[in-house]
């Protein structure tokens, strides 16, 4: 009998906090609205809120059986429903993997290396990632942990060494652009937390899942986001709106000491976040791949994922009006919230009525 | 073309004598003692140590066998040939001659019965002197081994400010008696398996009845028990068959040369394998932190134990990612070093005629050589070596200008830093080379990458069922006040850990 390897909560939303850390200092602002530095801090508590609403299904999902993933408690409701499921959360873990790819080659190119081939520096993330992917969750989890530490300092070190050229004259009034336009940032911005889509998928993986996990995982999330928001809003005001990168932005300022510049360390650091996001994505991929054929052939199914994901990077790297069009385009919105949102609640009824039609049957 | 080489290669491995021309070990000890007599000089063929002495006990024929120089002269003597050549038996026939002196003589050392050649063979092999009486077909084995040992000293590669001085011998008796010296309990088990096709070495494997796991112990038990191996030279040869994985940088089986370490790590639920011929004892599971402990952290004052842990790791991390790093900086990333030193540093960078890769890749290379060479050569040659090596590292390099100095100062760190680390020498020693080629070509960016690579691969790791990263992770509470800090005797001292209980290890007993 095959074992499945599990790992504890912490270390499954670990990796997942680390996802959401790289598409937030590859937050790119100006993709969104004209930005006003207080409505992005307001922004971000819209996010938070979004994002509480969104999981309450998710919630409720892994409340009701924390030792299924939605694709085997699909297949109780109906076979077709299930591999119908495997096929969107299959096509959504791509489109997530391709744009996590544009974003670092993007990230790379313009702020790492400008004179570099992106393409190449992709492929072998990609080919890292699946490495990482093939070694298995237990793997993930237990490396996620460990890259948190630094990563978390880094981050840490950017708060500590910005608070000081914080200015509350950084502030603009609130709402002084748009409200319609902030709140739907938030929404974008919670469009890009799609790992909770992750949650309901990876659940027999997590020894002992419970909802206040999932919880305080959004906490963190929001929290991270609203405090590097305040500081970037703070410390760099408007001229934020104008950079690329804003977080990027922030890092260049840090100093310790006599070493002046230690961005390059610090986006190095978070680069980290980018091969933990695309691992998890390409073991999706793998184990969708796995539910869809009913048999696991892992080093196949990662192959076929990761040259996918390389192969759909090609035509967007480099390009950052394709990437802000994709972003902003209400497809996402549609595709988040049907992933996190209405297929579980779909599942939950299912599982209802089923149930309810076994109970008359006997 | 394929088959043309598979046969050149089991070529190789041919006997120069056909095996078919030697004798083979007879099935049962023969009646007739002139019969077992030329058995045994046909199958020790020319070897000149086989010592055949005949003697009479009461009309009957006996033989004494045994190997020059593997027993004790004085002690067989003393305690079993003059006894038996002194001895009035009550009886003329064989068998009761036998018996008679199995019961009454000998008492001096223990001695075990053979019924067949194979078990007289091994016992001889063994440095046992071996009794054939004519007329029985049974044997007698007198344990009076006495072959030239190495005394007790203390251990060379793990030199301990504190603690005892005694390490592990060659002779595997004297280690297990090291080791019971230190755990005097009853569940401490030390059961005898022998490996190797040819060496027939003797292994113990060693537990603790109450805290191993059984299913490690059956696990280690029945991989040593299958071990397909010719010869065991020494601890390292037995690790492959111990470890999950073939394909790792690190290992998940550790070694010690200390009883005490030894008898600690039993205590903890481990198990421990003594080797016959190597100072060396092999225990698992081996979590990857261990590789940051020594005994002295237990025994100095906790802050002080939990710095020089933390100093290890630091100095493993230098070790590894120094000269990547430096050749990434100094390549893509010059910014990063503070304004006032830069200007020097880019000034002897730009007058050495390599690239920065090169230049590091070829110092690192000549490093490696000067320490293989110290290593291997005899010691008052070594020192030659060692003192060559820097001289024209050290200053005719710079001097001529083909090294930069910053460059000489990372190659010092490195070397003193992985001399810190020796169990993890060897990873260490190859990873630095693969750093500094990605921070060569792909700058911190390469060398973070493989930073992951490397996390990833030492995460996937499992011993025996348990996480070769534990207790960090999966972060085990109590498990983690004996990890990268010391929490001192008080706090540790009042349960005691067993291996198989920290977290995230696959109870089931299999690796997962």
């Amino acid at each position: 009998m095959e074992l499945t390897p599990k790992i504890t909560p912490f270390q499954f939303y670990t990796i997942l906090f680390l996802s959401r850390v790289f598409a937030m200092v590859t937050y790119v602002a100006s993709f969104m609205t004209q930005r006003s530095s207080t409505d992005e801090v307001i922004m971000s508590l819209i996010m938070g809120g979004f994002l509480l609403l969104t999981a309450i299904p998710t919630a409720i999902f892994i409340k009701k059986d924390n030792t299924s993933s939605i694709i085997t408690r699909a297949s109780c409701v109906s076979t077709v429903f299930s591999k119908i499921l495997c096929v969107i959360f299959f096509i959504q873990s791509l489109y997530f993997g391709i744009i996590t790819s544009v974003r670092f080659g993007i990230f790379t190119g313009s702020v790492m290396f400008p004179d570099i081939n992106i393409i190449f520096f992709i492929f072998v993330m990609l080919a890292a990632s699946s490495y990482i992917a093939y070694k298995g969750i237990e793997a993930m989890g237990r490396s996620a942990v460990i890259i948190l530490i630094p990563v978390f300092i880094a981050l840490i070190f950017v708060f500590a060494t910005q608070s000081k050229q914080f200015d509350l004259l950084n502030f603009t009034s609130l709402f002084s652009v748009d409200i319609k336009n902030t709140f739907l940032s938030g929404l974008y911005s919670c469009t890009r937390t799609g790992e909770l889509a992750f949650v309901t998928l990876l659940t027999p993986y997590v020894n002992n899942q419970k909802s206040r996990h999932l919880f305080r995982w959004i906490f963190a999330i929001v929290l991270t986001i609203f405090v590097s928001e305040i500081l970037i809003s703070g410390v760099l005001g408007n001229f934020a709106g104008t950079q690329l990168f804003s977080m990027y932005a922030m890092s260049v300022l840090a100093e310790f000491g006599f070493i002046e510049r230690l961005d390059a360390i610090i986006t190095c650091l978070w680069l980290l976040c980018a091969a933990v996001k695309i691992a998890i994505t390409i073991f999706l991929c793998e184990t969708l791949l796995s539910a869809f054929f009913g048999k696991r052939k892992q080093i196949l199914f990662i192959v076929i994922s990761a040259s996918v994901i390389f192969l759909g990077t090609i035509p967007l790297s480099g390009s950052l009006i394709t990437l802000a069009n994709i972003i902003r385009s209400p497809l996402t919105i549609i595709f988040y919230l049907a992933s996190v949102f209405l297929v579980p609640i779909a599942v939950m009824i299912g599982e209802k009525i089923k149930g309810r039609a076994k109970l008359e049957k006997n | 073309m394929f088959e043309k080489w598979k046969k050149s290669k089991r070529r190789l491995s041919d006997p120069i004598v056909h095996e078919d021309e030697l004798p083979e070990i007879p099935e049962g000890i023969n009646k007739n003692l002139s019969e077992n007599i030329i058995n045994l000089r046909e199958l020790f063929g020319s070897s000149f140590d086989l010592v055949i002495k005949e003697s009479e006990a009461n009309g009957v024929k006996l033989a004494f066998v045994a190997l020059d120089g593997m027993y004790n002269g004085i002690h067989a003597s003393q305690a079993v040939v003059e006894p038996i050549q002194n001895m009035n038996f009550p009886c003329t026939e064989p068998k009761l001659i036998y018996d008679h002196l199995c019961k009454f003589c000998a008492a001096e050392c223990d001695s075990k019965e053979g019924i067949t050649m194979k078990q007289a063979v091994d016992y001889i092999l063994l440095g046992c002197m071996v009794l054939f009486v004519d007329g029985v077909p049974l044997c007698r084995a007198f344990s009076v081994q006495g072959y030239p040992r190495r005394p007790v000293q203390p251990p060379e590669s793990e030199t301990q400010e504190n603690g005892s001085r005694e390490g592990f011998v060659d002779m595997f008796k004297d280690n297990v008696t090291l080791v019971r010296r230190r755990i005097k309990s009853p569940y401490v088990r030390f059961e005898s398996i022998v490996a190797g096709e040819t060496s027939n070495t003797s292994l113990v494997m060693c537990y603790h009845a109450k805290r191993a796991d059984p299913l490690i112990v059956n696990q280690v038990k029945a991989k040593l028990q299958n071990l397909q191996i010719d010869i065991v030279p020494g601890a390292g040869a037995l690790k492959p068959f111990l470890e999950e994985r073939r394909l790792s940088f690190f290992t998940c089986v550790g070694t010690t040369e200390r009883p005490d370490v030894f008898a600690a790590k039993i205590a903890e639920g481990r198990v421990g394998i003594i080797i016959d011929g190597t100072p060396y004892a092999i225990i698992v599971p081996h979590l990857f932190i261990e590789n940051f402990h020594s005994l002295d952290d237990y025994l100095n004052r906790p802050y002080y134990a939990a710095a020089t842990r933390l100093l290890k790791i630091i100095c493993f991390f230098l070790a590894v990612f120094l000269p990547g790093t430096y050749v990434a900086v100094g390549t893509f990333h010059q910014e990063i070093f503070p304004s006032e030193v830069i200007a020097d540093v880019v000034s002897s960078l730009q007058n050495t005629p390599f690239p920065l890769v090169v230049e590091s890749l070829v110092i690192h290379f000549i490093y490696e050589i000067v320490r293989e060479a110290g290593l291997r050569m005899p010691k008052s040659v070594g020192h030659t070596v060692s003192i060559v090596g820097a001289l024209v590292i050290g200053d005719a390099a710079v001097t001529a200008g083909l090294i930069s100095a910053p460059m000489l100062i990372i190659v010092a760190i490195t070397a003193i830093c992985s001399a810190v680390i020796p169990s993890l020498h060897e990873p260490s020693a190859i990873l630095r080379f693969v750093f500094i080629v990605l921070g060569g070509t792909m700058g911190l960016y390469g060398v973070m990458l493989g930073f992951t690579l490397v996390v990833a691969d030492i995460c996937s790791m499992n011993s025996f069922g348990v996480p070769f990263t534990a207790p960090i992770s999966p972060f085990d509470r109590f498990g983690a006040r004996d990890s990268v800090i010391f929490a001192g005797w008080r706090h540790v001292g009042k349960r005691y850990i067993k291996i198989q209980n920290l977290r995230g290890t696959n109870r089931n007993g299999t690796d997962s």
